[in-house]
């Protein structure tokens, strides 16, 4: 019982300044109860920076004008996160830029030559032959769609 | 080794990143207010257009050569600068950010062999990540690696990228180098140097260094140990912190009435404010000052500035405002065309340092939050969302922009269409 007491009267004075603390509710799990495991696995939420952009200094946003890539679910007025670094890889949207406009295309390497392909069937493929430049502007890395 | 990586023709490249149909095309960006040539592509070069020209004196070659005008896009220009400072820093572990366009790089502890090929890849990343064309300068030190650029800029057969890596050609360089074309020596020794029949970088390499020590002080000796490879002038990565902040603009067009300045001084203030607190500074004194247009001479001239000084030094816009108002009353004459306005903030000291004033009626604590909010406002979204009402509108003296392209880079509505 004694023991309680000292305890009380260590405890009340220090329990009137308290006012207000703040408490970090995930770094100090209460000890009442199961101590969740899952305190040591708080993560800092989604950063989309993190996850649409892997190389800053060379993403640029672009916005679809036009419906060359309908077939693929892009239409007007959705956002293309494009890097301008990364090589260009099989089945790839890659962005051109031709006298002033910027249009987009499917990178499809065949056997004597490379297919820029639309998915639209208004649109014929461009065929860039052997020894030919293919000048990119940059890769489609991404497509934000609002609905 | 240090290089000196630097944008080919900046402000029109970033432009063309954009607009590919000015490729090839004679470009060229005007100054603040249009007023004169500040960047020009080879194709413009080509016709005369010299660096600086009046826009007026070049409006014939323009239009005859269907040259394309732009005025300058601070910030497409700036958010292009910061990508290729991050990009050059994948490259090389210490950056000095010299300039808008151009950066120091350290290749201290790279391997010498292998520079040219790592600074080609640096030079192609540049090229294809950013879009824009750049040149390098490799050498021993900063004043070689200078040289060393405007060879890598001057022949293409240095596919952009030009190391100065033995004696040989370190005096074959300063051979064909103009000694007013080295860095550090500014107009008046050039004349000077001419003079003594001192013409290339490479006759004054050979002069004694006690002569240049003499006349040149230990700064143009600096230059010519430079010269010789012997690196003295130590990369400068760490900006200290500004001891005064200077904000001024000639105004669209000319202007005679008092409120209408009041307006235009009030917001160089607060982005003079915006950028003291961005350091954690304050102030305690600023200076406002007016001028007529001197080239107007059939107008009547007056100039004049005043210091006001500030009880406790400060970094709230509206403090500072208001000394500017007052300032302004006091130096502003009827009668007059005025064409340019400034402020300047000075006694900067840590904010952390300030002096309290026993008079002081001010309510610090508050002006300090509502600065807070003020900036984090602005910085969020965008420039001028939030903003003091005697800043007005800018209507009468905002400066002229009349070709600006889209903020390709940073507004959603500006975004590129791709058709």
């Amino acid at each position: 019982m004694q023991t309680i007491n000292v305890a009380l009267n260590k405890l009340i004075p220090i329990a009137d300044e308290l006012v207000s603390i703040e408490v970090d509710l995930y770094s100090s799990p209460i000890a009442a109860g199961f101590p969740s495991e899952a305190y040591n696995y708080i993560e800092q939420g989604i950063d989309f920076n993190k996850l649409l952009i892997k190389s800053k200094e060379t993403t640029f946003c672009l916005v679809a004008g036009g419906d060359s890539l309908s077939g693929d679910g892009i239409f007007p007025g959705d956002l293309l996160v494009v890097d301008k670094l990364v090589e260009p890889y099989e089945k790839s949207i890659l962005i051109f830029s031709i006298d002033g406009e910027f249009t987009m295309k499917r990178l499809e390497y065949r056997k004597d030559h490379i297919a820029l392909l639309s998915s639209n069937p208004k649109y014929d493929p461009i065929i860039v032959k052997d020894g030919e430049e293919l000048k990119r502007w940059g890769v489609v890395r991404y497509v934000i769609k609002s609905f | 080794m240090y290089a000196l990586c630097d944008g080919n023709n900046f402000f029109v490249s970033c432009e063309r990143v954009f607009d590919s149909s000015l490729e090839g095309k004679p470009v060229i960006v005007l100054s603040n207010n249009d007023g004169c040539a500040i960047a020009r592509s080879n194709e413009a070069k080509a016709l005369g257009i010299k660096m600086a020209a009046n826009f007026f004196e070049i409006e014939d070659i323009i239009r005859k050569h269907n040259v394309q005008v732009f005025s300058t896009n601070f910030v497409l220009y700036a958010d292009m600068s910061m990508r290729l400072k991050g990009l050059l820093s994948r490259y090389c572990p210490e950056v000095e950010d010299y300039s808008i366009d151009e950066a120091f790089l350290n290749f201290t502890g790279f391997d010498n062999n292998n520079l040219r090929k790592h600074c080609l890849e640096m030079a192609y990343a540049v090229r294809q990540g950013i879009g824009i064309p750049v040149s390098v300068g490799v050498a021993s030190t900063k004043t070689l690696a200078k040289i060393a650029n405007r060879f890598a800029k001057k022949y293409p057969g240095y596919k952009s990228v030009c190391v100065i890596d033995t004696d040989e050609k370190r005096i074959k360089a300063l051979q064909k180098t103009e000694v007013g074309d080295v860095w550090g020596i500014g107009y008046r020794h050039t004349k000077r140097l001419q003079e003594k029949g001192i013409n290339t970088a490479y006759d004054f390499s050979m002069l004694s260094r006690d002569w240049v020590r003499k006349h040149m002080t230990v700064v143009g000796e600096r230059t010519w140990r430079e010269l010789q490879g012997e690196a003295c002038i130590k990369m400068d990565t760490v900006q200290p912190d500004k001891q005064s902040i200077m904000v001024s603009r000639s105004f669209g067009k000319m202007i005679d009435n008092c409120e209408i300045i009041r307006e235009a001084v009030s917001t160089y203030a607060c982005m003079a404010a915006s950028k003291l607190r961005k350091q954690k500074s304050c102030a305690k004194s600023v200076l406002v000052f007016l001028d007529t247009n001197p080239y107007r001479e059939d107008l009547p001239q007056y100039s004049q500035h005043i210091i006001m000084n500030m009880p406790v030094a400060t970094s709230s816009s509206m403090e500072i405002i208001n000394y500017v108002s007052e300032g302004l009353n006091k130096i502003y004459r009827d009668g007059y065309k005025y064409k340019k306005a400034g402020v300047m903030l000075m006694d900067i000291c840590d904010e952390k340092a300030i002096q309290a004033h026993i008079w002081d009626t001010i309510d610090r604590e508050k002006h300090k939050r509502l600065m807070e909010v003020l900036d984090k406002t602005n910085e969020r979204y965008g420039r001028n969302t939030l903003k003091l009402a005697v800043l007005g509108d800018g209507e009468q003296w905002k400066i002229k922009q009349e070709r600006l392209s889209p903020c390709y880079t940073t507004r959603k509505e500006d975004f590129p269409k791709v058709k």
